[in-house]
């Protein structure tokens, strides 16, 4: 096993905090290992998202997973953002924070999307003095995840993987990797994912996201809409291989099923840390019908975290 | 193609994003050809695999007229039951997102500004559906209200007889008080119970919008009830309230009940926090005792 730079402890196998569960947890006190939720869900929430949070921080670990920081944009640091989100990391003890390695709007627009960068020497000086500073006033590691695209630019002069590897040199932020969008990625682009998992020096990734995504024949989307399929959870066993015990967590966001369902689905993950041979899938279980909430509007910021299957 | 600023590809990426229509208006559109001219955009995506560049930069766009009109049908099922669903769709993605797009980090800001821009439009039912909007933009703001503790009974029984007149009332965060010119507040009650839906009357209504154990109700007052209720939630001394409300409305013995059990009701209802009480020898901010909490 390979230590992580920071010294992160491995949480084990957490789940995404979601609106459709908040009942089910509250309730059922479930044995999860650790809680990630989507930071801007909850940054100025003050009724019932608050209040399960606050309840959840209570029982189990929380890691504070955002989707607006929007590291890539030629967009200066927002500190009005990041004020607020020291401040939630504060309240939920997060012993780190994590976001994307993308852009989400210029102009003080935000597309809510997680939008490609370019892979250039400018791109990389830009976004490591922008990683720099929100390091430096967040007080805590910065991990920043590789996002599912579905284009590249032609002014890239690098590979995605050694943008990243060079980032997190330059800048010290760690990575979350997420071998699903690395299949993804590796699907839409024509590249291999194992390459981009042996270019990563294992002591920097602090946690591994793993989801479902969509085939549309063409390209892959990532929907986080269904269970993870094989060659991601070997894929995850490729990569776990090297690094030992990084924190491992389960995305759901759409089509959401009950939450025994999303938690036997990260729970999957113990078999491939420690199985010589890869494990068999368990049955598939028919989503139920997510039940109608009008009253939290929630996951609307949950879904920026993927792709929807109407596409 | 080679050296683009970052500043300039993410200008043009955001400007093909965000216009309406299909993507190749969106690559000839005035706002992306300001900061790459179309063939010149296309150049700057990879052109391999199964996908052609513009098909790739097809995928964002799609998601992104998506989301915001996913996230507006959170926030106005009502205006979307109305509107249709190809209707409501067309106006946010043509029309609202191009005038008022995201300037947040949460899509829970994305529909601010929905009410007015419905008021301003051409639409021909604008007044109508920009005072349902209100409504519905009321509901949504209370979600995210900080939760606050509920004026007691005992606090209430608390109070002197002779100090009735002298006390203010501190109200929750998650109340609020629309007067609106239709009666939206049945069509959006059927729109969420998923009833017949009503035929909205033009005329005067007052509605209480307010959260309890983490749900938010509405109901229309009557404008007795409203004018008592709007100056308690201002602030007045009960008595002043009162006193406003007569020279508005004549208060007759069977009035006096009535405000006996609205008063019941808006405490049960959880509308109340706290309360204060005032000396009338002093001067009105002049408090000496807490309230509740």
């Amino acid at each position: 096993m390979t230590p992580n730079k920071w010294n992160i402890p491995d949480l084990g196998f957490g789940v995404g905090l979601r609106s459709v569960h908040y009942d089910h947890i509250l309730e059922h006190r479930p044995p999860v290992d650790w809680f990630e939720v989507i930071s801007e869900t909850y940054l100025e929430s003050g009724g019932r998202v608050r209040y399960v949070l606050d309840r959840v921080a209570e029982q189990y670990p929380i890691v504070l997973h955002g989707v607006s920081l929007s590291v890539g944009s030629s967009d200066p640091v927002n500190f009005g953002y990041l004020k607020l989100l020291k401040a939630l990391a504060d309240r939920v003890r997060s012993p780190y924070i994590s976001d994307h390695l993308c852009w989400t709007g210029v102009n003080a627009h935000n597309v809510h999307d997680l939008l490609p960068i370019p892979y250039t020497e400018e791109s990389l000086r830009h976004i490591t003095q922008k990683v720099k500073q929100v390091m430096e006033f967040m007080e805590r590691p910065l991990v920043l995840e590789n996002v599912s695209t579905y284009a590249q630019f032609s002014s890239s002069s690098m590979s995605e993987w050694e943008f990243h590897a060079r980032l997190m040199e330059d800048s010290q932020c760690g990575m979350l990797m997420d071998v699903n969008n690395i299949y993804v990625s590796a699907y839409n682009h024509g590249f291999d994912p194992k390459e981009f998992i042996d270019r990563i020096d294992p002591a920097l990734v602090c946690q591994y996201h793993l989801a479902g995504h969509t085939n549309k024949g063409t390209h892959l989307l990532d929907t986080h809409n269904d269970h993870v399929i094989d060659e991601v959870w070997e894929l995850y066993q490729y990569a776990y291989q090297r690094t030992g015990g990084r924190n491992t967590l389960l995305e759901w966001d759409e089509d959401i099923p009950d939450f025994d369902v999303v938690h036997q689905e990260a729970l999957k993950a113990r078999e491939y840390r420690t199985a010589e041979q890869v494990a068999p899938s368990g049955p598939r279980v028919r989503p139920s019908t997510p039940p109608v909430m009008r009253l939290t509007p929630l996951e609307k910021n949950e879904r920026v975290n993927s792709m929807s299957h109407d596409l | 193609m080679k050296n683009v600023p970052l500043s300039t590809l993410q200008q043009w990426m955001q400007a093909v994003i965000e216009h309406p229509g299909s993507t190749g208006d969106a690559l000839r559109s005035d706002e992306a050809s300001a900061h790459l001219p179309p063939d010149e955009g296309l150049k700057a995506i990879v052109n391999t695999g199964a996908l052609t560049p513009a098909e790739r930069i097809g995928i964002y766009r799609k998601m992104f007229f998506l989301r915001m009109t996913e996230s507006m049908a959170i926030d106005y099922p009502g205006v979307k039951a109305f509107l249709g669903e190809e209707r409501f769709d067309r106006l946010i993605a043509d029309e609202y997102v191009k005038q008022y797009p995201s300037s947040s980090y949460t899509l829970n800001h994305l529909g601010r500004y929905f009410p007015a821009f419905l008021r301003a439009s051409a639409l021909p039912e604008r007044e109508m559906l920009a005072d349902l909007a209100e409504l519905e933009l009321a509901v949504t703001n209370s979600l995210d209200t900080a939760e606050m503790p509920l004026l007691t009974a005992e606090r209430i029984a608390a109070i002197q007889p002779e100090g009735w007149g002298d006390v203010t009332f501190v109200p929750i965060q998650a109340v609020s008080l629309l007067t609106l010119g239709h009666s939206v507040n049945e069509y959006l009650d059927a729109v969420i119970t998923d009833d017949a839906l009503p035929m909205i009357q033009h005329r005067s209504t007052h509605i209480l919008i307010y959260r309890r154990t983490f749900r938010t109700y509405w109901e229309e007052l009557t404008p007795q009830q409203y004018r008592l209720l709007s100056l308690l939630l201002s602030g007045m001394r009960f008595g002043d309230a009162l006193a406003a409300l007569a020279d508005a409305f004549p208060i007759d013995a069977s009035m006096q009940n009535d405000i006996f059990h609205w008063f019941g009701d808006w405490v049960g209802k959880g509308l109340f926090s706290g309360i204060h009480e005032h000396s009338s020898a002093n001067n009105h901010d002049d408090e000496h005792t807490a309230s509740t909490h």
